[in-house]
């Protein structure tokens, strides 16, 4: 009877055991997938963070790459007065050329007075080059930097009998 | 007190769950933003058409004829320029013809213009077609 007793003590001692090492093993587990799991998650929301970010960027890049090509900015003469400039444009106001006045405001203007004025949240890298003779004909702000942020887009027009390629990227 | 038989399922929803966000994350990572490129190749087929390189050829290709009887190196080496792959063709209210093609492996964005010819005290138009092969 006590040799039973015994017997059965020591089999409940093991079995304790293994329990014990089961529990510990599943806590484990559950931490190192819980921290997996969390990590992934982090990642995950970064980039969709980034991914908005670049849709943004790719949006403002897109806006203002069509809005100097295609408009003569307001008010029409606001070359003449960069003061007055409420929106940029490139556009000569009588044809469907780029107008040197216009576009060699930027070169004379403050970037960041250019920047305000077309209300960007990022910063505007652009260049005016010409498709034929690649001479560049303009060239505003600095391109993105390694660990930037960016995105481009790309319009044509012509300027002096030659079609022109107008680079935007926006940055962060 | 949690036994074995939960903590089981814990770890089961849980990889579960870890392989869910595994295949969410590598499945948004492999699949790249798509940027909208219809005002660059509209702004460039504008920028052709008053810079007036492309109306020549357009007007004086005879579409009767199956191979290209005009000179469209000019309007060929601007469009190498721009793009990498394109398709060009010339139409009247009856015929298309092909100046150059391109096969696409995703997409093709196809866009026109149209040009009016008045000859002989009549208007007559021809289409232009470009296509944008991705």
């Amino acid at each position: 009877m006590t040799k039973q007793i015994k017997k059965l003590k020591s089999h409940l001692g093991k079995k304790k055991g293994y329990l014990e090492i089961d529990f510990a093993i599943s806590i484990l587990l559950f931490f190192i997938l819980f921290t997996s799991v969390f990590l992934l998650y982090q990642s995950y929301r970064d980039l969709e963070n980034k991914k908005l970010i670049l849709t943004q960027m790719d949006s403002e890049a897109r806006n203002f790459c069509v809005l100097l090509v295609s408009s003569p900015g307001v008010p029409q003469n606001f070359e003449n007065d960069i003061n007055s400039m409420i929106q940029p444009g490139f556009r000569e106001a009588t044809s469907n050329n780029i107008s040197q006045a216009k576009f060699q405001v930027f070169n004379s203007t403050n970037y960041f007075t250019i920047l305000d004025s077309i209300g960007a949240d990022y910063f505007i890298y652009l260049e005016l080059r010409g498709l034929s003779t690649q001479t560049k004909y303009l060239t505003f702000g600095t391109k993105h930097g390694v660990n930037s942020l960016f995105s481009n887009y790309v319009c044509y027009s012509n300027y002096n009998g030659e079609i022109v390629r107008l680079f935007v990227e926006a940055w962060k | 007190m949690i036994n074995k038989a939960q903590f089981s399922v814990i770890e089961i929803v849980l990889v579960f769950s870890l392989f869910a966000y595994a295949t969410a994350y590598l499945y948004d990572s492999k699949n790249p933003i798509e940027v909208d490129n219809d005002f660059t190749i509209e702004s460039f087929f504008d920028a052709m058409y008053y810079n007036g390189s492309i109306i020549e050829p357009a007007v004086l290709e005879n579409l009767s004829n199956s191979s290209v009887t005009q000179d469209w190196s000019v309007v060929q080496s601007q469009l190498d320029t721009a793009f990498a792959s394109y398709s060009l063709s010339v139409s009247n209210l009856t015929t298309t013809k092909k100046i150059f093609g391109c096969d696409a492996t995703y997409n093709r964005y196809v866009t026109k213009r149209v040009v009016f010819i008045y000859n002989q005290s009549k208007f007559n138009f021809r289409e232009l077609i470009l296509g944008v092969c991705y």
